[in-house]
């Protein structure tokens, strides 16, 4: 393995969240090794202390809902070369991101004794406190989409990602499409491409947790919903789990 | 309505101690996970998406918080699942097993074994514990991509039973793997691995898991010490949660009483129903007899083998049966929601797991409860926290290391982090 010092320095942090994207890089088996010989990782604070070295590419995984870690995110800014948003949560908020008005009540209702204190904010995206590079969405990320936008970063270059609808995979994959043949609610038509259509390719309608690509037409689903029978409420619920508020 | 801290995965944790002279005053183990508020988020949704959301709770544990929260859902609207769509769950927590204790057991707990201050350190000198580790943890996830449709966050498993069905080339591959991985684990295990220095300070008080008709990770009732049996139902009856001072944190109680779930209560109730390799591995390591706290990693290192086993059983049936693949191999029950309530318990690998929703007739969300295992674990980790530092105090000065390795026994939600122990 090389263990030269003047590889480029890679951090790994976990803001609130499941972990499952670090996880998910961790799952790389075989692939983590080659990245380790390309990388030094010098932080990883879900499980050893800091080395204190710079990194020059920090992914950042989870929602901001602390002080705290929106501190620690400015610290991070004038450090780190690039700062990429990995993962839903890191993304938009993710699947915790609800709830606007509601959240002081929920927090005295969950915690009665303690809730009050808490210095929990509503959680925010890495990119309404810092600017950030570069961001790879999912609902967790996927390794091969990582490892592609890090071999150009990596470069110094701007990832190319798909930027066309999921419906392109589906279709490659020879999949039955379940929006036109099954009835089923998919976001596939709306939702960007890079995780293989995983959900329509086990029969499930695809819930867009890799948010829109550029230009996408919300509307025109919105009204194949309309003509399927979907109520309004049923409509925006489909929107609501994983896309941007 | 009772309320549980739900912990997410590889947060951060804390143990604090005071300690006056020689004495030890208090013991709080503090989860520093900002919350989520997952009970409130699928407030208001429709019962089919309560699994994506919930499942988003814990990275780790996902497939087990998916199918037993469809699971609850099903108890709700009484649904009854095909048989075939059971077994499909079965394979996929057992999956999850191999993923979650491949990593815990092999990954995070064997260096303090060997005396390791981390894994890097003994990954260097024993390569082989380290290397069986990623492949038990491999093999986990190509099982849960294969059943599941991915390794994290799962799709498959949907209220009625499962929207596709694995593919047959990868279910022949995972169980010749699986066949030669149960040999090397049993193996390994056998072998002499030291004892933890501390392991005869502490044991199990109360043992609590889920009983199953076998030896197995789904059930209808919870098993109190290998005797008293509660219907699952029932949970809340005779489990209550409490914030006992100083702490705020939630506890959950058994008649008043700290209790363990996990691997190690699991064979002590159940690990007489073992048979073949795990069966004899529990003899081997006297596992039945063994009361010490420490035991749950062996415990694990058991269920390693007894899932092992069970996938190769498992895949074989499949196989033979020949049901159709992906898109054409949904499973599934008529779903007709009724107003009401559901709960479901399941055995997640870190112990039992409970989940419970109420709906409206439409089979909106009203209300919901989840109580996970590192928070009923909570309080027992702070009972022989005590009752260790209190044994150490007198002898040692630096009772840290001796401590963190006490917590990670549990295998919380927290476990690699719990490295920051306030003095």
């Amino acid at each position: 393995m090389n263990t030269s010092n003047d590889r480029p320095k890679l951090g790994l942090y976990s803001l609130t969240s499941c972990s499952g994207d670090i996880l998910e890089i961790t799952n790389l088996e075989e692939d983590l090794l080659r990245l380790l010989d390309v990388v030094e990782v010098v932080d990883l604070n879900v499980a050893m202390p800091s080395t204190g070295k710079s990194p020059d590419i920090a992914l950042v995984e989870g929602a901001v809902t602390q002080p705290d870690e929106a501190r620690f995110l400015r610290r991070l800014r004038k450090k780190a070369k690039y700062i990429v948003s990995i993962g839903t949560c890191a993304c938009t908020g993710g699947v915790v991101a609800r709830g606007t008005k509601k959240r002081k009540e929920w927090l005295r209702e969950v915690y009665p004794e303690t809730g009050e204190g808490f210095t929990s904010t509503f959680p925010r995206p890495v990119g309404d406190v810092v600017p950030v590079d570069f961001s790879v969405p999912g609902c967790p990320i996927e390794r091969g989409y990582l490892m592609h936008c890090l071999g150009y970063l990596l470069k110094g270059v701007t990832p190319e990602v798909p930027n066309y609808p999921l419906c392109m995979e589906c279709k490659m994959k020879g999949n039955e499409c379940l929006l036109r043949y099954r009835g089923l609610p998919c976001l596939g038509p709306v939702t960007r491409a890079g995780c293989g259509a995983r959900q329509p390719s086990v029969g499930r309608p695809c819930d867009g947790c890799f948010g829109p690509y550029e230009d996408a037409n919300k509307e025109a689903l919105v009204e194949i919903f309309r003509r399927m029978g979907l109520g309004e409420d049923e409509i925006r619920m489909r929107f609501d789990l994983f896309w941007e508020r | 309505m009772k309320k549980t801290l739900i912990s997410r995965v590889e947060g951060h944790g804390s143990i604090g101690l005071r300690i006056k002279g020689r004495r030890v005053e208090s013991v709080e183990l503090d989860i520093l996970t900002p919350p989520r508020l997952f009970e409130k988020l699928i407030v208001g949704r429709h019962f089919s998406d309560v699994p994506t959301v919930v499942s988003r709770i814990c990275s780790i544990c996902s497939a087990s918080h998916r199918v037993v929260s469809v699971m609850a859902i099903e108890d709700a609207f009484g649904v009854k699942v095909p048989q075939e769509a059971v077994l499909l769950r079965e394979l996929l927590l057992h999956a999850e097993t191999l993923e979650s204790h491949g990593l815990h057991l092999f990954l995070l707990a064997l260096p303090d074994y060997y005396g390791y201050a981390s894994l890097t350190a003994m990954a260097a000198e024993r390569p082989e514990a380290a290397t069986l580790g990623f492949k038990v943890k491999g093999l986990g996830n190509r099982l849960q991509e294969c059943v599941g449709g991915r390794a994290i966050h799962q799709i498959t498993p949907v209220v009625g039973g499962m929207s596709a069905g694995p593919s047959r080339e990868g279910l022949k591959r995972i169980r010749h793997e699986a066949e030669a991985l149960s040999a090397e684990v049993a193996r390994f295990l056998s072998s002499d691995i030291p004892e933890i220095e501390y392991a005869r300070l502490v044991e199990v008080n109360k043992s609590v898991s889920l009983s199953a008709r076998g030896y197995g990770y789904i059930g209808s009732h919870i098993v109190i010490d290998g005797k008293e049996k509660v219907k699952t139902g029932d949970f809340y009856r005779r489990f209550h949660e409490s914030a006992l001072p100083p702490s705020y944190t939630k506890h959950t109680l058994c008649d008043g009483e700290p209790f363990m779930v996990g691997a190690l209560p699991r064979v002590l109730n159940s690990g007489g129903k073992l048979r073949g390799r795990a069966g004899a591995l529990v003899k081997r390591l006297g596992l039945r007899e063994d009361r010490s706290t420490f035991m749950n990693n062996m415990a694990q290192g058991v269920e390693i083998v007894f899932s092992l086993d069970r996938v190769a059983e498992i895949t074989g049936r499949l196989i033979e049966l020949g049901l159709p693949e992906g898109q054409d191999g949904a499973i599934a029950a008529r779903v007709r929601p009724v107003a009401g309530r559901g709960t479901a318990a399941i055995e997640a690998p870190r112990g039992l797991l409970v989940h419970t929703y109420t709906f409206d007739e439409k089979g909106y969300v009203m209300d919901g409860d989840i109580t996970t295992p590192t928070a009923m674990n909570l309080a027992d980790m702070e009972r022989t926290l005590r009752s260790m530092a209190e044994a150490l105090i007198k002898e040692r000065s630096d009772i840290r290391p001796a401590l963190e390795t006490l917590v990670r026994a549990y295998d919380p939600c927290i476990s690699c982090s719990v490295h920051i122990v306030r003095l």
